[in-house]
């Protein structure tokens, strides 16, 4: 009969009809990447060399690429990189951003200056250029391992969500309750990890429902450069590109990665936006 | 009252900011005694103080010089660590009922949690000591499993006493615990805390404005202005007799529900802040009975029947 | 008092306010009605949630804000107020009728200085600009009390809690309105400020007889400076007579609760205090099959549970929404 202030918040998500569908369409696209090729047997990388650049028909529902391989299976399972990456390089940046960020709005002070200059610093860096330098310094040791790509990803991408827990966290320091936790004399860290992340959570987890285009958009932007490790949809885009000349086009191979690039795209910002007015509905934040 | 040792003794209390350059003395030097079973009531206007020097005491603002200790231990200038011993003696209700309580705690959450960490209860009966709690305050013990947002504004404030009730202090600490609430529902929490201190023999340090329940609820009154105790009294007899001219027009300015026409004019002029205090006696700029010795000199606390006064007139 | 032949200056009938969410309705305001004659002041007094607030917004269309459904009438002279065009009731607003509230920080744009701010109002009604403006705002605010060309150059943060309510005051009066609705103007200033408004309110309003709207839970407050009061509770009126009447002998147990249960000042020991038990009703859109404050009515009995009393007649202009006899009240409870 009582319902936690998390339990209202998802019943607001669930009345956001635009959130849910954003929701359902990204469960789609995820659970097809993953399930279709495994259920129907598809190979992304085997050759037709006789029925090279086809358009859509029956049989190639997407039609076949420069080397005759079926687009269906490039799409979907070059999709499982672009949504693992999205997630994973996201999931790296929230552990790593939120961890900088309470410490420094917890404590304030001279400690909160001192960690947020090097953020200010590291923003001022060009980040693209560090990002390919990363990669570039993985690219001799780690061939076709997708570690180094969440981490540089992760790495860049951390500043912004330390950056918000940061002021999350230094407002809800001055609130009644969590110096009333500090008067009962609990210790520090029980006050940051039961007291202020639990209230910080939402506006996390609204970030980094957010954060996760820009990922996917960055890694996508590393494989048109020639950078990526697999197959993703980045990549699909760059061989659309390269194919597109005045004489003949070949529209569907740059339009089925670009549409699911775009859908996924669309998803994430639909939930994000619905879990942000599902976790502050009067818009305090 | 018994002539025993009193429970908090502060000397020469003094909380100053520095703020755009200038220094703001919040609080300049402030003396005061508690005893164990009693209600003093701190009042004042906007900047006087009040709530800085609560805040002080529990250590949540740094003391810039002065001393407060309690039960004979010094409470002030102690590291966290130093400090813990004593949160259990001393506890402070806040304002806020809205700010006061985790959102994401149960009640039974929130009152478990300062059961367990100062062992007041051990995780097989802190369940049982929960509902006891709340049936102290007057709540139902059913209620636990409810979040705070499920609860009144009144509501909230019993819980917030009750959790400060749960590691049994000696002093509680109530910062304008009822200004927020109905007149209906301040009168509900103050009869709870007047009962609860005979029950407990607790004292208070009651931080509020508003004057009427300063005269329902305390023992002795101590009237503060830009940062200083100006007048120290017993309850009634500061009532009945105010000897400083600030709290004589405190009370002439307060609006009376039975009243003849009133031939008073209101205090004149501003609150001064505690960054700019005046030279001397700072109530003199509004004072009516100034004379050229208030300007230039700085009054002490003058002894008057049932307390003292800080005022020349009184010397 | 003027013979009823007089025409009221405010005439509010039957007025509804109604807020519909997800969950439930809530009925803020129910069926209430009274009125104001002019140069009169009116307290309009309860506790949280009883609709006081929602019903002064209402009377200048402010309502829309709060999403609230709005029936009934209210009339300001021959104006019928609830259902005007947009640039009909910006014609009336900060011109016939005036309001203040409660927090002058939030009252006043924190980014324009008080000239521009009062040069706003002096321009869109009175269309008065340039020196024009600039006298009669030096002539406002020293009738506020805060004489000096400084002042005018000021920013919000600058002034004090009482200069700003000063401010918010003049530019209120600045087109000499009719009718200044006031809500809770002193509950966030010190004591010894509130008093200085509520002398200045009470001088302004005899120098230009002008009618106010008073809205407090603080009955001291109501004493010092209205000359007739409206209990609400639960969105209704409960009771309403003339100041000294009401406070000295209440004619509805809510209004005698309320005058119990608050500390007095003046009396030794704060007197003995009385808090009501309970809480106050939830409201909602069904009719009420009984009295909404029987629940918590120390002199509730039996008819009380009958149905909704009436709000009748108790002599003069006195009116009660009680069913206990009048012989009655002012005696120990049960």
């Amino acid at each position: 009969m009582t319902k936690s202030p998390f339990q209202l918040a998802m019943q607001r998500l669930l009345r956001n009809r635009v959130a849910v569908f954003g929701a359902l369409l990204l469960t789609l696209i995820a659970l097809g990447c993953v399930l279709l090729p495994i259920v129907l047997g598809l190979d992304p990388s085997s050759t037709h060399p006789a029925l090279r650049n086809q358009p859509p028909s029956a049989r190639f529902l997407f039609g076949t690429d420069g080397l005759g391989r079926d687009l269906v299976a490039r799409v979907l399972v070059g999709g499982r990189t672009s949504l693992l990456v999205g997630l994973a390089a996201t999931a790296v940046s929230v552990v790593v951003g939120v961890a900088y960020g309470a410490i420094a709005g917890f404590y304030g002070g001279k400690v909160d200056e001192a960690m947020m200059r090097l953020v200010d610093f590291m923003y001022g860096l060009p980040y693209m250029f560090l990002v390919i330098l990363i990669m570039l310094m993985f690219a001799e040791t780690a061939r076709g391992d997708m570690l180094p790509v969440f981490l540089a990803l992760g790495l860049v991408q951390w500043l912004t969500m330390a950056r918000i827990v940061r002021g999350q966290v230094l407002a809800l320091r001055r609130q009644e309750f969590v110096l009333a936790a500090e008067l009962l004399g609990a210790s520090d860290a029980r006050i940051l990890i039961r007291h202020v992340l639990p209230n910080v959570f939402g506006v996390i987890m609204v970030y980094a429902t957010l954060m996760v285009p820009s990922v996917i958009i960055l890694e996508s932007f590393l494989s048109f450069l020639g950078l990526g490790v697999a197959l993703s949809w980045g990549q699909l885009v760059s061989e659309g590109i390269a194919v597109i000349n005045p004489i003949r086009s070949y529209w569907w191979i740059l339009l089925w990665p670009s549409l699911f690039l775009a859908l996924t795209l669309i998803s994430l910002n639909f939930l994000g936006d619905g879990l942000r007015d599902a976790l502050d509905p009067k818009g305090r934040t | 009252m018994t002539d025993s040792a009193p429970l908090l003794k502060v000397r020469d209390l003094r909380v100053h900011f520095a703020s755009e350059g200038t220094v703001v003395r919040a609080v300049d030097g402030v003396d005061l005694d508690l005893r164990a079973g009693e209600t003093l009531a701190l009042v004042g206007e906007s900047g006087c103080g009040k709530s800085t020097l609560a805040r002080a005491l529990v250590g949540l603002n740094p003391i810039t010089s002065g001393s407060a200790e309690l039960k004979g231990h010094t409470i002030t200038g102690l590291t966290r660590a130093a400090a813990r011993p004593f949160r259990r003696e001393l506890q402070l209700v806040f304002q806020d009922p809205y700010a006061s309580l985790n959102p994401r705690f149960t009640i039974a959450q929130t009152l478990a949690e300062p059961l367990l960490l100062h062992d007041k209860a051990s995780r097989r009966n802190v369940d049982a000591k929960v509902c006891e709690l709340l049936s102290q305050v007057g709540l139902d013990p059913e209620l636990r499993a409810r979040y705070p947002h499920e609860f009144s504004g009144g509501q909230r404030q019993r819980i917030s006493i009750a959790r400060a009730l749960a590691v049994e202090p000696s002093l509680l600490l109530c910062d304008e615990v009822t200004s927020a609430l109905d007149v209906s529902i301040q009168a509900q929490i103050l009869d709870l805390l007047r009962s609860v201190q005979q029950k407990l023999n607790l004292s208070y340090l009651f931080i509020t404005h508003d004057l009427g329940v300063v005269r329902y609820i305390a023992h002795r009154v101590a009237v503060m202005y830009v940062g200083q105790i100006v007048e120290l009294r017993d309850t009634e007899s500061l009532f009945e007799s105010p000897a400083h001219p600030y709290t004589q027009a405190l009370l002439a300015s307060i609006p009376r529900v039975s009243r003849d026409e009133r031939a008073r004019t209101p205090l004149a002029g501003e609150v001064p802040s505690p960054a700019r205090p005046p030279s001397g006696c700072r109530f003199h700029p509004r004072c009516s009975r100034v004379f050229d010795r208030c300007v230039k000199e700085h009054p002490d606390l003058y002894p008057v029947p049932a307390g003292s006064s800080r005022c020349f007139l009184n010397q | 008092m003027t013979p009823n032949v007089s025409r009221e200056l405010l005439r509010i009938r039957e007025l509804s306010v109604t807020f519909v969410t997800r969950e439930r309705s809530v009925r803020a305001v129910d069926r209430l009605s009274f009125d104001i004659q002019p140069g009169e002041v009116v307290g309009l007094v309860g506790e949280s949630g009883c609709g006081k607030s929602v019903t002064s917004l209402s009377i200048l269309g402010l309502h829309e804000k709060l999403t609230g459904r709005v029936t009934g009438s209210i009339r300001l002279g021959e104006r019928e107020l609830l259902g005007a065009s947009a640039s009909e009731l910006r014609a009336v607003r900060g011109n016939r009728v005036s309001m203040i509230f409660q927090d002058p920080l939030t009252s006043l744009n924190p980014y324009l200085r008080v000239e521009e701010q009062l040069g706003e109002v002096l321009d869109l009604h009175l269309n008065l600009r340039g020196p024009a403006a600039r006298t009669r705002m030096l002539e406002i605010l020293s009738q506020v009390g805060i004489p000096g060309e400084e002042r005018l150059r000021a920013y919000p943060h600058q002034l004090s809690g009482g200069m700003r309510q000063r401010i918010c005051i003049a530019m209120a009066l600045l087109c000499n309105p009719e009718l200044l609705i006031a809500d809770e103007p002193t509950t966030m200033l010190d004591v010894t400020i509130q008093a200085q408004i509520l002398e200045l309110l009470r001088s302004l309003q005899k120098q230009r007889n002008m009618s106010i709207l008073f809205i407090t839970h603080d009955l001291g407050v109501v004493s010092e400076i209205c000359d007739r009061v409206i209990v609400m509770y639960a969105g209704r009126i409960v009771e309403q007579a003339r100041t000294a009447e009401l406070l000295h002998s209440p004619l509805h147990p809510y209004t005698e609760a309320l005058l119990r249960s608050t500390p007095r000042v003046d009396v030794p020991g704060g007197g003995s205090l009385h808090p009501i038990g309970g809480l106050p009703p939830r409201l909602s859109e069904k009719k009420l099959e009984e009295c909404a404050f029987a629940p918590r009515c120390p002199r509730a009995r039996e008819g009380c549970r009958n149905g909704e009393p009436e709000l009748v007649s108790a002599g003069g202009e006195r009116l009660r929404r009680c069913i206990v006899p009048i012989s009655e009240m002012g005696s120990a409870r049960s």
